[in-house]
């Protein structure tokens, strides 16, 4: 097999070790390492994915039964509810979850690699509630559409991000300095959204608090128009960087002495981390907990910091949990409760884990 | 470093020996304390969308002068400051009895959470009992906060505590997230919850008259004396467990008394006046430049100290506000974040990451 294919990805034997291989594009121009765990991994987690958005289309109160789905994705439904609870309210539900999920798990594994700080995540450094506060002053005081709404997201969520820049200054990226300094600007966030909620007719803070809590109901093809739109921006920024931020990850000494340009990376990926961040906001609102416990959960279970096991991770989280919303009670519940609650009990954990790893 | 001082401050207390409120430098401060507060509350009953004279304030809380001034200084301006120096109180010693019992400089009722469970208490008693009179909103709160205060107190004595200050303030972090996003989801199950909730939850001087605000009174002054008989017992406490057994006390018992009073205080606090954070770090932080770490020092001026915070910030509030006035938790967040945030960012800060 030639080492320089003709515009096709191709596998290149090589001196790596076992288990691993390259993955080069035309010329060179783009190269990935895999790990065969790391592509069983994904795998599996695509299949998982598959069978959960398979589970999303059939769960609730109107059955449908398996033969009128398979004929409603040709284009014939039975009738016109099962083509409207399946096409226009399930699947596209199902799909923001996933990619909401998926979105928050991805920004949160750039965060936390850029940083180089486990802890260092969008919703606990304070950018989802810079988020937040963004939409929540388009929604309620000036009442703007929703790609406004999102619009809005983004600047509060960048206004966030570059005071902790700014804030916590080069060296004070790694440091729990920098955690602390977002508890801080995400109470001011939190602040403002609470005098925001006051100065507002009582049905306009009950449609902004369901936001506010994070939830997917009634989420249909607009919003996932824009949260498709934000994934596909990012997927060729990653795919440019992925060697650069694996290097970040080792320090900026080393990456420095290897010819890469740190502070530059860094702000491009996480310029785009924050626009990923705040359309997943603007999309679902800020749910929590995601963006810290996916990579989580994608390192221990890859064993390296790839971000595309992260991202499925994320996806599966968040549309298990919104199944989980939608069934498990008495009435739906939003989706952020769930994910507050577990996802909450799980960053103590960690933070318990951590405590006793540096103890010992 | 922070240690550093604790001993160096604690042998300078035992070296004056037995004298109970310390040396003339303290005395000295607990006078200008003083006289900053009363200076303060002064302010606060001429300050506002109508300023009255603190001449024409002395006569109106005589019951003279004219009958719209009477009722401004007698009702709104009286029941305010009187709330801000309740709570303020409650809130300063709450914080200072954490920071202390945590051995954590950045403890503060709002962002360990203990304010998120008395939220969560209050809640939980107006869906449980539809509407809630003064005595079983304070009963709500302070099962809540003390549900919070030990879970907090649980997690200090933990691995993720003991090894870092930080850790213990971001598993607080977690703690009140966790406990907010319960009580968000109990509040959007009821418009009319919702719309109580939305305006207490900012925290406001406002929302009680007087005579409601004085039923607080009993409860959290059993609280303040609690706090105020803690200082000693505490300063023992930060020497170490061990040290401190070695010195005769027990520090189980000192922490049980401990959270029983950061609950009292914390659980009124915000039954009075809503969740409001910062204040309870920043009075204690304030004070500790001037008297150093001895707690016997620290408390009760820390107890002084706050209710100026509060009441400059809700004074504050008024005047900027323009026709409507900013609620007090939105400034003590405004002014109590950037704060936090020189706190950190300063050399001192390297101590506690």
């Amino acid at each position: 097999m030639s080492t320089k294919g003709s515009g096709v990805l191709n596998f290149v034997p090589s001196v790596l070790p076992a288990g691993e291989s390259v993955l080069r594009s035309a010329a060179d121009a783009y190269s990935f390492r895999l790990t065969r765990k790391t592509v069983l991994l994904c795998v599996g987690l695509f299949v998982a994915v598959l069978a959960l958005l398979f589970a999303s289309l059939l769960a609730g109160d109107y059955r449908v039964s398996l033969p009128d789905l398979v004929a409603t994705f040709q284009g014939h439904a039975p009738n016109k509810r099962t083509q409207f609870f399946i096409m226009d309210r399930r699947l596209p539900r199902a799909l923001v979850a996933l990619l909401v999920g998926a979105a928050l798990a991805t920004a949160g594994a750039i965060f936390q690699s850029v940083t180089r700080n486990p802890l260092a995540s969008p919703d606990i450094i304070g950018v989802s509630s810079g988020a937040a506060a963004g939409a929540s002053f388009v929604l309620l005081l000036v009442g703007g559409s929703v790609a406004q709404v999102s619009l809005g997201a983004f600047v509060g969520a960048l206004i966030a991000a570059g005071c902790i820049a700014l804030l916590a200054g080069r060296n004070g990226l790694h440091g729990v300095k920098l955690v602390l300094i977002g508890v801080a600007l995400g109470a001011l966030a939190n602040a403002a959204i609470s005098y925001m909620l006051t100065q507002v007719f009582v049905a306009s803070a009950v449609t902004a608090q369901l936001w506010l809590v994070g939830s997917l109901q009634g989420r249909g093809w607009p919003e996932l128009t824009v949260i498709a739109i934000a994934l596909m921006v990012i997927t060729p920024v990653l795919w440019r960087y992925s060697g650069r931020l694996e290097i970040l990850r080792m320090g900026d000494d080393l990456a420095i002495a290897l010819g890469v340009n740190v502070h530059a990376t860094r702000r491009v990926l996480l310029v785009f981390a924050t626009l990923l961040v705040a359309s997943a906001v603007a999309t679902a609102g800020p749910i929590s907990f995601v963006a810290l416990a996916a990579p989580h959960i994608a390192r221990r279970l890859s064993g390296s910091g790839a971000i595309l096991p992260a991202a499925l991770i994320g996806g599966l989280l968040l549309a298990t949990s919104d199944l989980a919303a939608q069934y498990l009670f008495s009435s739906p519940i939003p989706v952020g409760v769930v994910t507050i609650v577990i996802g909450g009990g799980f960053f103590l954990w960690l933070l318990i884990r951590e405590g006793k790893q540096s103890v010992h | 470093m922070a240690s550093n001082n604790l001993l160096r401050g604690t042998s300078d207390a035992q070296r004056v020996g037995s004298r109970i409120a310390g040396t003339p430098k303290t005395f000295a401060g607990m006078v200008i304390a003083l006289a900053v507060l009363f200076i303060t509350v002064v302010l606060s009953f001429s300050l506002g969308a109508k300023s009255i004279p603190p001449f024409e304030v002395a006569q109106a809380l005589l019951g003279q002068g004219q009958e719209n001034i009477v009722a401004i200084v007698g009702q709104l301006r009286l029941s305010r400051t009187v709330i801000g120096l309740i709570s303020g109180c409650a809130l300063g010693l709450a914080g200072t009895l954490m920071q202390a019992i945590t051995r954590n400089p950045i403890a503060d009722p709002g962002i360990l959470g203990v304010n998120a469970g008395a939220a969560l208490g209050v809640v939980v008693g107006i869906l449980l009992t539809g509407a809630l009179g003064v005595t079983s909103t304070m009963a709500f709160a302070m099962i809540g906060a003390a549900v919070a205060a030990g879970a907090v107190m649980m997690l200090s004595s933990s691995y993720a505590g003991a090894s870092s200050p930080v850790r213990l303030t971001l598993s607080g972090v977690a703690l009140a997230a966790i406990l907010s996003g319960v009580t968000n989801a109990i509040v959007l199950t009821d418009e009319s919850i919702l719309d109580t909730f939305r305006f207490w939850q900012v925290g406001s001087l406002t929302s009680r008259p007087v005579a409601e605000a004085s039923l607080f009174l009993p409860i959290i002054v059993v609280g303040i004396v609690l706090a105020l008989f803690l200082g000693g017992p505490l300063n023992a406490l930060a020497l170490g467990d061990d040290s401190a057994v070695a010195l005769g006390s027990n520090p189980a018992r000192i922490r049980l008394v401990g959270l029983l009073a950061v609950t009292i205080l914390c659980g009124g606090a915000t039954a009075l006046a809503g969740p409001i954070s910062f204040v309870g770090l920043l009075a204690p932080h304030l004070v500790r430049r001037f008297t150093g770490p001895d707690l016997r020092r620290l408390i009760p001026l820390a107890m002084l100290v706050a209710p100026i915070i509060l009441l400059l910030s809700d004074i504050l509030g008024r005047l900027i506000g323009g026709g409507s006035e900013v609620p007090v938790g939105i400034m003590c967040a405004f002014v109590g974040a950037p704060l936090l945030i020189v706190l950190l960012r300063r050399g001192r800060s390297r101590s506690i990451s």
